[in-house]
């Protein structure tokens, strides 16, 4: 992982289409995915999923206001509970933004 | 009579569908969807069929646009499914409440390439707000009453949910669904009492608003979305700026409000586009700088500071950046906005957009076209005389040709739109007319004029129309249309032959792909690839073997008496008007080209 690549961690619904919609966003709005890793939790109530997306296309001044716009657009998916944006630099992690339970 | 102690899924649909005050559905039945349909039969209910699956679901569509009540359409499995997309898509495009409920396979079935067996929730991810598929009985209280509740909550968008044949069968017991109709209207509720942005951002707001020199009101669908007209008005007048508005807003502001500029964007009006692009402060409500409205991203409205007010997130920031986002239900924010608005102009005193007012009704003045200057009245002869291009005519030859003048499209429709009453609902297909409507009629409200635009679909009017009558039975609905849009939804005519729904149908027939003709004579070198339609069946032919009065004019004269006829005629009537081929809509902006350089004639 390095300075172009934007951590989230996202609870979600354990439906069947969580996964797919999720990947359809990064596709559909252009955030190529690095890396993708996903659990069960609960009891296989929710799932535990942190995503990887690389902006290397993207300038560095940019990258704060694209992964707001991704979370913005993550944040509509109705079986998706939290996101969270962790932005790794060297050791420091640094909670870029944070959702509670929105409907929109 | 004892009650019954189960009912079948297929039933407690119905049941679901009528608590939720459903009273009309439209669709077509097959085999994945029966046992739904036998429900159907004892359901009080009204189902209309449709005669191909994108016209039951372009038919709820109008029908929720017309009515602001959620429209339901239904299909079965494979191609009945797929045949929904294309009008669930535009629902997802322009935000209509809209849920859409498939047949599918049996459960055992799923996933072996079954006959009429599609992967209807992979296709509709990319084009719904959510989708369910209900593979247990038990779930389908839950996800039918939340597909009502996403489908409505927030900003509004389409909701498939796919039910097997075999859990439409199941026998279930008789108990009360009610309760999760409870959480579902509570969960609207919460939805709509939110809202972003203290009062502080409001004041802060405000203040910008006074402090500008020379703001502006961006008008989007969302106003009307959120039926927060009269909220809107009261800012317009308190504030008295100039507005500008979108496709999907025509009829927000009051028409006749002096500072009202008219659309703006690629076929918006001069003066909309010219006083955008000189604005200092874009007050926008419910919009989201559509490409079709900004031109070139870049070079929109360069100086202007933005205040963003949405019921989405992710449209703020999206396309251009927000100096003040203010989140939440317009019918919620308008007045807290208005509250603040109305402190500080009743503060101060100023006069500091005098120069901007005059300015721009000075533009407006010189640019509108000749043909909105007319007031609204009955004086038809006025209006069939003076086209907008700029074709020079001498008078004297005007007055000899008059008769035999071909007819001008937009001077047709503004007539019509002065022979109509306010409440009035105008349905469009896509194209040229459909930019001649809105740059000519005048509506007094957003509901009044349903027309595609985010997804610009062709076939769109004539189902619309008849979802919008079926929704507003007391309302005049008229359908514009081109030659090409009318062919692709045109197995609805049975629709209306069925029903007897009286829609008013005006074929503006130029037997061209009329827009895309008018891009390639513009940008591809007079190359007319693949848009001469002059091989047309005989429309009124075709209309009067449903059953629908039918008559075609050509001469400019003809317009006024066949506008009453088709008016006063109590049935379905279809009026095909001829037009020249070489008629073009102006202004025009031309991709990657910001507002200010509109094209106004052919080079």
């Amino acid at each position: 992982m390095n300075s172009e690549d934007f951590a989230i961690e996202i609870l979600a619904d354990n439906q069947p289409t969580v996964l797919e919609r999720l990947l359809q966003v990064t596709r559909f709005r252009g955030y190529p995915v690095s890396g993708l890793d996903v659990k069960t939790t609960d009891e296989g109530a929710n799932l535990n999923i942190q995503l990887i997306v690389n902006l290397k296309e993207c300038d560095e001044p940019s990258r704060a206001n694209e992964m707001q716009k991704l979370f913005n657009q993550l944040s509509k998916l109705f079986d998706i509970k939290h996101v969270n944006l962790i932005h790794r630099r060297l050791e420091k992690r640094t909670l870029v933004a944070n959702k509670q339970t929105v409907y929109c | 009579m004892k009650k019954q102690k189960t009912m079948t899924g297929a039933q407690q649909v119905l049941s679901i569908l009528e608590k939720q005050g459903v009273t009309d559905v439209f669709g077509y039945p097959g085999g994945a969807i029966m046992p739904l349909y036998d429900a159907l039969y004892d359901s009080g209910i009204k189902h209309y069929l449709c005669r191909h699956e994108q016209g039951a679901a372009f038919a709820a569509l109008g029908y929720a646009r017309a009515s602001y009540r959620v429209g339901v359409c239904m299909a079965t499995s494979g191609p009945g499914a797929t045949n929904l997309l294309t009008g669930i898509a535009d629902a997802m495009s322009d935000s209509v409440p809209l849920v859409a409920i498939t047949g599918q396979v049996a459960t055992k079935a799923m996933g072996t390439d079954g006959f009429q067996e599609v992967d209807i929730i992979g296709l509709s991810l990319a084009c719904t707000k959510h989708c369910f598929q209900v593979k247990d009985i038990k779930q389908l209280p839950e996800y039918l009453n939340k597909a009502f509740e996403i489908a409505q909550s927030g900003r509004p968008g389409p909701v498939l949910i796919d039910i097997p044949k075999d859990i439409q069968m199941t026998e279930v017991l008789n108990h009360d669904s009610s309760l999760h109709l409870i959480e579902a209207k509570k969960g609207i509720e919460k939805a709509e009492r939110q809202s972003a942005g203290t009062t502080m951002l409001f004041g802060q707001a405000a203040e910008m608003i006074i402090a500008a020199e020379k703001p502006i009101f961006y008008i989007g669908g969302g106003v009307g979305l959120s039926r927060s007209v009269a909220e809107l008005r009261d800012l317009v007048d308190m504030a008295n700026i100039p507005s500008v508005e979108t496709l999907k807003a025509l009829g927000s502001v009051n028409f006749e409000d002096s500072l009202y500029l008219g659309m703006l964007g690629m076929h918006g009006t001069k003066a909309a586009n010219l006083a955008v692009q000189e604005s200092d402060l874009l007050v926008v409500l419910g919009a989201r700088f559509d490409d079709r409205v900004t031109g070139k991203l870049e070079g929109f409205a360069p100086n202007a500071k933005v205040i963003h007010m949405d019921i989405d997130p992710a449209e703020v920031n999206k396309r251009r950046k927000a100096d003040i986002a203010l989140i939440g239900d317009l019918k919620t924010t308008l007045p807290m906005i208005n509250k603040e608005v109305d402190k500080q102009f009743s503060v101060i005193k100023i006069s500091n957009k005098d120069e901007w007012r005059s300015r721009c009704l000075d533009l407006k003045k010189r640019f509108q076209p000749e043909i909105s200057r007319a007031v609204l009245s009955n004086t038809a002869s006025l209006l069939s005389t003076k086209p907008l291009s700029t074709k020079p005519l001498d008078d004297k030859a005007k007055e000899l040709n008059k008769l035999k003048e071909t007819i001008f499209a937009p001077a047709l429709l503004r007539e019509l739109s002065g022979r109509l009453r306010p409440d009035a609902i105008v349905t469009t297909d896509v194209g040229q007319h459909q930019m001649w409507v809105a740059q000519t009629m005048q509506f007094d409200h957003p509901s009044r004029l349903i027309t595609s635009g985010g997804l610009g679909t062709m076939g769109f009017g004539i189902p619309t129309a008849i979802g919008a009558k079926i929704s507003s039975p007391r309302n005049t609905v008229v359908s514009v249309t081109g030659d090409g849009s009318f062919m692709m939804n045109i197995q609805e005519l049975a629709t209306i032959k069925r029903y007897q729904i009286p829609v008013k149908i005006v074929l503006i027939d130029n037997a061209r792909l009329g827009m895309v003709r008018q891009w390639q004579e513009l940008f591809f070198n007079r190359r007319f690839s693949e848009t001469d339609l002059s091989d047309n069946p005989d429309f009124v032919m075709l209309a009067r073997s449903f059953g629908i009065e039918s008559k075609t004019i050509t001469q400019a004269g003809e317009v006024s008496e066949a506008i009453e006829e088709m008016l006063e005629c109590k049935n379905a009537y279809l009026l095909h008007v001829k037009i020249d081929a070489l008629d073009n809509v102006w202004p025009l902006v031309p991709p990657d080209t910001a507002n200010d350089q509109m094209i106004e004639k052919t080079a």
